[in-house]
């Protein structure tokens, strides 16, 4: 079974309360299976879109496969802490490509 | 061609003839010259982050001519979203730069002259829109800056132009033939210009019928024939020229705000498909209207970007004396942080409040905008003003870069302006000039006269403050019947 391509689209950073290129390589470096990819990529499997702060203004593109929306404290809507982010976010990604195979 | 990197904007600087004089000298090259060096860099910087994956949300947007990517510089907004991404766009780079980066002037030209030139044409049939729409497409695939081009030298503000001992005191239409029309006078004050690519023209006021002659709007290369830049001075501009090397200049890499210049059009030809208004006096005042506003916009934005610097070099500050955990001082920091928040809160509401035109570009609401622009003229000085109170004496006393590096005196500088353990004398030497920069001469004052001076907007607010409404409003209360005259 090849990588799962992740397609990371970001938000821009105006005034962030999180540091989403930090958290993105984070995830990238936790699990070996995943494949951290521009959210451009057509061939991406999981869209991750990430908001470095709460009002989470980035523009979502369309996608038909998971999207998992990412903000400086949240995944998907649930509380996570900075610590847990990276790991929780590998998690959240396995558990949406399963889900989605 | 697809959008410009930092350094392709760069190169293609090069490639311009343009006419550029500054300290008395005709400039060779405006990229290689350390006077105009940080206002390249600056205005780099709003192509480069278009590239960058942590920036490009903002950076970047979907042309609705070309559905093709472009940089948001470049943009028609389409939505009160893309309004209010144009002001956190500008709080980013501005707090990347600590300075003006330029390109947000053109960007409101251009979107008060698609508005306008789409209203002309419905109500006078001519064909103005479908030339800005030429001229938008030619901008978007080049990725070209464009300096907006409005405030004419006015001479003596108590007459119109018409009536002016000298002519050229406001842009004017010297001749009009088959190919297209010959202009004359000058813009002041055109932020960017000299490392812009192309200006656009617009009138500086309302016109009467009277001045239809000086009703124009249009565009061309900075480096056309009969264009002439001088370049204004800036605070401490010789620290740039000079060899004293990085410190003193507080902002090196990117200066002090815009870097502007007077701009003379002597009997400049645009051809017809350039011209986007000519002699439509009734139409001037609005194009002015929607670009002002737009530009007002914009300064809750760029300056709350500042203040962020400034807000972060004066806690520096504090630190490096050990004064930051005093309560009056932190107190003074959260009456900073208050005063840029309220100015970004008035960029953000005036975009939320932003409706579609005619043309389908959407426009902020002009009252707010105005009222964001006319608290930038109190809220910069105030914060700058904190800032003076907590960094102390030094960031005005401060011996030079030289001094500090001497081998004779260089040791009692180093010892002299020690503050706490931890942070050395050239640090806090550092940030006390960041300081300095940002927060006098020339940096004030385009925080009071930039996008237009205080009672511009004054004007502004009172012709879209809605009295009427306030009066029946306080009748009401005060049991006044409608039919009662009014007070």
């Amino acid at each position: 079974m090849g990588k799962i391509k992740v397609g990371v689209k970001l938000c821009g950073h105006c005034n962030p309360l999180a540091d989403g290129l930090s958290i993105v390589s984070a995830v990238g470096a936790t699990h070996n299976g995943l494949e951290l990819v521009h959210w451009e990529d057509p061939d991406k499997d999981v869209l991750l879109i990430f908001s470095a702060c709460p009002s989470n203004c980035v523009s979502k593109p369309d996608f038909s496969g998971p999207i998992i929306i990412v903000t400086d404290s949240t995944i998907n809507g649930a509380k996570v802490s900075a610590q847990q982010m990276p790991e929780a976010i590998v998690e959240m990604v396995l558990a949406e490509r399963n889900s989605d195979s | 061609m697809a959008m410009k990197s930092g350094s392709d904007y760069k190169e293609s600087l090069k490639q311009r003839n343009i006419n550029v004089y500054a300290f008395g000298e005709k400039i060779e090259e405006v990229t290689a010259h350390p006077l105009f060096q940080p206002h390249v860099e600056a205005a780099s910087l709003t192509y480069e982050l278009a590239f960058d994956p942590s920036t490009e949300d903002l950076v970047t947007a979907k042309s609705h001519l070309t559905n093709k990517k472009i940089n948001r510089f470049t943009h028609i907004h389409q939505s009160t979203d893309d309004l209010i991404k144009k002001v956190k766009l500008l709080r980013l780079i501005a707090g990347k730069t600590g300075s003006c980066y330029q390109r947000c002037v053109g960007w409101d030209a251009m979107n008060a002259t698609y508005s306008v030139t789409f209203e002309m044409d419905q109500e006078l049939g001519t064909d103005y829109h479908q030339r800005f729409r030429k001229y938008l497409e030619y901008i978007q695939e080049n990725d070209l800056m464009v300096a907006g081009s409005m405030t004419d030298p006015k001479g003596d503000r108590s007459l119109t132009p018409g009536k002016q001992k000298d002519p050229d005191m406001f842009v004017h239409v010297v001749e009009k033939n088959d190919k297209g029309i010959v202009i004359r006078g000058a813009k002041a004050h055109m932020t960017g210009i000299v490392n812009s690519h192309e200006m656009l023209v617009m009138p500086t006021m309302a016109m009467g019928e009277d001045d239809k002659a000086y009703a124009v709007a249009c565009a061309f290369p900075v480096d056309t024939e009969g264009v002439i830049h001088i370049f204004g001075r800036q605070t401490n501009d010789e620290r740039r020229t000079g060899d004293g090397g990085e410190i003193d200049q507080g902002n090196a890499k990117y200066g002090t705000v815009g870097g502007e210049a007077l701009t003379i059009l002597e009997d400049v030809f645009v051809p017809w498909e350039r011209v986007f208004m000519c002699e439509e006096a009734q139409y001037a005042g609005l194009l002015v209207e929607r670009f002002a506003s737009y530009h007002r916009q914009n300064y809750g934005g760029c300056k709350a970007g500042v203040s962020d610097v400034i807000i972060g070099a004066t806690t520096a500050m504090a630190q490096s004396s050990g004064v930051d955990k005093a309560s009056h001082v932190r107190d003074k920091v959260v009456e900073m942080v208050h005063l840029t928040e309220t100015l970004y809160c008035g960029s953000i509401a005036c975009s939320c409040e932003g409706a579609a035109t005619p043309s389908g570009a959407y426009y902020v609401n002009p009252l707010l905008a105005n009222t964001v622009k006319q608290n930038v003229t109190r809220f910069i000085y105030e914060i700058a003003r904190l800032s003076h109170d907590i960094s102390g004496g030094c960031m005005a006393t401060l011996p030079s870069e030289k001094d500090l590096n001497h081998p004779e005196v260089g040791k009692y500088v180093k010892k002299y302006f020690k503050g706490v353990e931890g942070v050395s004398t050239e640090d806090r030497m550092r940030i006390a000039r960041l300081v300095e920069n940002m927060t006098g001469g020339t940096a004030l004052v385009e925080s009071m006269h930039g996008a237009g001076s205080p009672q511009a907007q004054r004007v502004m607010i009172l012709r879209q403050a809605n009295l009427g409404h306030k009066v029946k409003l306080a009748k009401k209360l005060a049991g006044i019947k409608d039919k009662e005259k009014d007070l």
